[in-house]
């Protein structure tokens, strides 16, 4: 009786490990498994990304058939209690020699292994398309039907009636990858417009809508939509923005919109739109708005009025007029406009034709050749030095410059400057009185460059500086402290120390911003005052 | 020297222009609950009511003495063989692997339990000896036994600890 109950063990135990074996076999290439690959194409890191052609190319050498019911397999895969149990348990007790795989990582290998195979896995299209019924692992299947592309088209089609939304919203996107035309593609997204699901039904109009080369298509379906709720309207009226004077024929509903839709979002959105689908039938109402009490529907019609181009003499008037506006912004933003169509028949350059020039080049072209840390080349450097004190008033022209008609700034013209009076060096010392000039001025902006051009002159600048921690705008009297003990407190410490005490001064100053660049300062360059001024 | 005459005034834009100094926060450490003394009561009890329960299986078997002993000391052999498996396994889905791993402890210790019955000294030679379908019966018993009651064992720990 012994021998056939071991028998018996013996078959069992063979039995085990066969069937064992039988579940393991997958295809191999170059002596790595399937999923050894499959895991080199789903590296993300920025080393393991350079690695997945060669592993794509490996999963594409292996024979289809073989490979295609594995891939199945990963997709198909789903979350089980145990597998969840096993997972948890293994976080819970920290077991980090032991790395699980989600059902997601899974489906991400199987996403993976089609990603490769492309339309080579068209043989899988049908068993795919049987999974999007299954709910678990319909968003996987969908992923690998758009890796397969055109031979999945009629899948991702069926796709857009899912059961699940999120499958719905994301058909959407994919199918566009795999219709070829954009008229066919339009027409099945019509159904998604009454899709239940406001994602889907969002994600369908965007999708019509970015289709700007049939508008005659797409256009009828957006204004349809924007009759249909306020919720997607605003969203429609910005679409329909996109195509200009195309969509003229959405006028009557945009108007209808800016005078009686609820939200004033809409409203105003819609009267941007109205000034660029139908620019001559929107003006008066766009400038009937602009008169509105609400400010943001006035904000909203002066910006329409300001892109129209190109503006007609009432709106010319309109925004002359509304450089004195009460409104700061409104007149602000007319300064703007008109200083930017001033700048059309006046260019910059003109205003400094007087200028040195060095090696056939004007100062000015030299004071653009920085990079973007604002460093010049050695050449443009040389050239700004051979020019040296001759640059100087074209130079401090450009510190003050202010923008015609209205006095605007003009920050890059007034930085260009700064950069050159530092390229100059110990050169710019001539200038130095005359920077003081500005640093003691009421003009806040010119006196913080004055401040920084003078950085240049070395030791020289050093007196401007230290007055400039008694200047009376803050942001002067930051970068004055930070410049005088940042920059030069380590070449001159003993010039600087004797600013100590003013910058001692700078701990009470009214402004926090000033009082925490002294206080930082004051423990780099003297300690000692820091620890008698109370600082930790 | 002179490309250092070149770079220096720019020192003050780059402090102009890069004027906000990033941040370095210490990050925090969250204390963390020790696990040691949880592993250690889940796997001990585990055990033994395995133990216990292959025990009473082969109650009327021939089995040498200490035989409880030997069972506890199987268990150093198989334990880490068991999370050799699940490591070998970690490409397969949990639920496959800790089932592949399971099936072989089953058979595993079944032998070994055979072996123990058959090749050490009985502690009464009245009894028969256990046949391997009786040892890989009790092996198997065992093993779904204290798998059952894992997360028993888990509620009853988590019970006296938050106590």
């Amino acid at each position: 009786m012994k021998t056939p109950r071991i028998f018996v063990f013996i078959v069992l135990i063979a039995t085990s490990g066969g069937m064992l074996l039988l579940l393991l076999r997958e295809p191999h290439y170059q002596g790595r498994s399937l999923t050894s690959w499959l895991q080199q194409c789903n590296d993300n890191t920025v080393i393991g990304m350079q690695r997945v052609p060669e592993a794509q190319t490996a999963v594409r050498a292996m024979p289809v058939k073989k490979v295609l019911p594995r891939l199945l397999k990963f997709v198909e895969t789903t979350d089980d209690p145990v597998s969840l149990s096993v997972i948890d348990l293994s976080d819970r007790f920290r077991i980090q020699f032991l790395k699980w795989h989600t059902a997601e990582d899974f489906q991400k290998l199987g996403f993976a292994g089609f990603d490769a195979l492309g339309t080579n896995a068209a043989p899988a299209v049908e068993e795919l398309s049987n999974l999007l019924d299954d709910r678990d692992c319909a968003f996987a299947a969908l992923r690998c039907l758009a890796a397969i592309g055109k031979p999945a088209e009629a899948s991702i089609c069926k796709a857009l009636t899912n059961q699940d939304s999120r499958v719905r919203e994301v058909s959407i996107s994919v199918l566009a990858g795999v219709t070829d035309d954009v008229d066919v593609y339009v027409n099945r997204l019509t159904n998604s417009l009454n899709d239940p699901d406001i994602n889907v039904r969002l994600v369908a109009i965007r999708s019509i809508a970015l289709q700007r080369t049939v508008p005659d298509s797409v256009i009828p379906i957006l204004i349809k939509e924007l009759q249909r709720s306020e919720d997607e309207a605003e969203q429609v009226t910005e679409y329909l923005a996109n195509f200009g004077t195309n969509a003229a024929a959405a006028f009557p509903v945009l108007s209808n919109l800016v005078i009686s839709a609820h939200s004033q979002n809409l409203a105003n959105s819609a009267l941007r739109t109205i000034a660029m689908v139908a620019p001559d039938k929107a003006l008066p109402l766009v400038l009937q708005s602009f008169h509105s009490t609400i400010q943001l529907r006035r904000y909203t019609a002066f910006g329409a009025l300001c892109a129209y181009s190109p503006r007609p003499p009432e709106i010319e008037a309109v925004i002359e007029s509304a450089t004195d506006d009460k409104d700061e912004m409104i007149s602000h933003r007319a300064k703007i406009a008109l200083t930017q169509e001033y700048l059309q028949t006046h260019p910059i350059e003109s205003k400094f034709s007087e200028e040195p020039v060095y090696g056939g080049e004007s100062l000015g072209e030299w004071l653009k050749m920085h990079d973007a840390q604002g460093k010049y080349s050695k050449e443009a450097q040389d050239a700004l030095r051979a020019m040296g004190t001759n640059a100087v008033p074209a130079l401090v022209a450009r510190l003050i410059y202010v923008q015609p008609p209205y006095g605007l700034p003009a920050y890059n013209i007034n930085l260009d400057a700064v950069k050159g009076f530092i390229a100059l060096g110990d050169q710019a010392k001539p200038a130095l009185p005359e920077l003081q000039v500005l640093l003691d001025g009421t003009n806040k902006d010119a006196a913080l460059f004055a401040l920084l051009a003078a950085c240049g002159t070395g030791s020289n600048a050093i007196p401007t500086l230290t007055k400039g921690l008694t200047n009376q705008f803050r942001n002067v009297r930051i970068q004055a402290a930070n410049n005088l003990f940042y920059t030069f407190a380590k070449k001159f410490p003993d010039q600087c120390r004797q600013a100590v005490p003013l910058l001692v001064k700078l701990l009470n100053d009214p402004d926090e911003d000033v009082r925490m660049s002294a206080t930082n300062q004051i423990k780099e360059i003297d300690p000692t005052a820091a620890a008698k001024a109370g600082i930790k | 020297m002179r490309m250092r005459t070149y770079t220096r005034p720019f020192w003050f834009l780059a402090a102009l222009f890069l004027s906000v100094v990033s941040a370095n926060a210490d990050p925090i450490e969250l204390p963390e609950k020790p696990v040691t003394p949880e592993i250690t009561f889940l796997i001990v009890c585990a055990i033994l009511l395995e133990v216990v329960c292959i025990w009473l299986v082969l109650w009327c078997s021939q089995k040498p003495r200490f035989f409880v002993l030997w069972l506890i000391g199987m268990h150093l052999l198989t334990y880490p063989a068991f999370l050799g498996v699940l490591w070998l396994s970690q490409n397969m889905r949990p639920a496959f692997a800790v089932g592949v791993g399971e099936g072989l402890v089953v058979l595993v210790e079944g032998t070994l339990i055979y072996l123990i019955c058959h090749f050490i000294p009985p502690a009464k030679s009245s009894l028969t000896t256990p046949s391997v379908i009786k040892c890989l019966f009790a092996s198997l018993l065992g093993n779904m036994f204290s798998a059952g009651v894992f997360p028993a064992l888990i509620m009853i720990y988590d019970h006296f600890a938050s106590s």
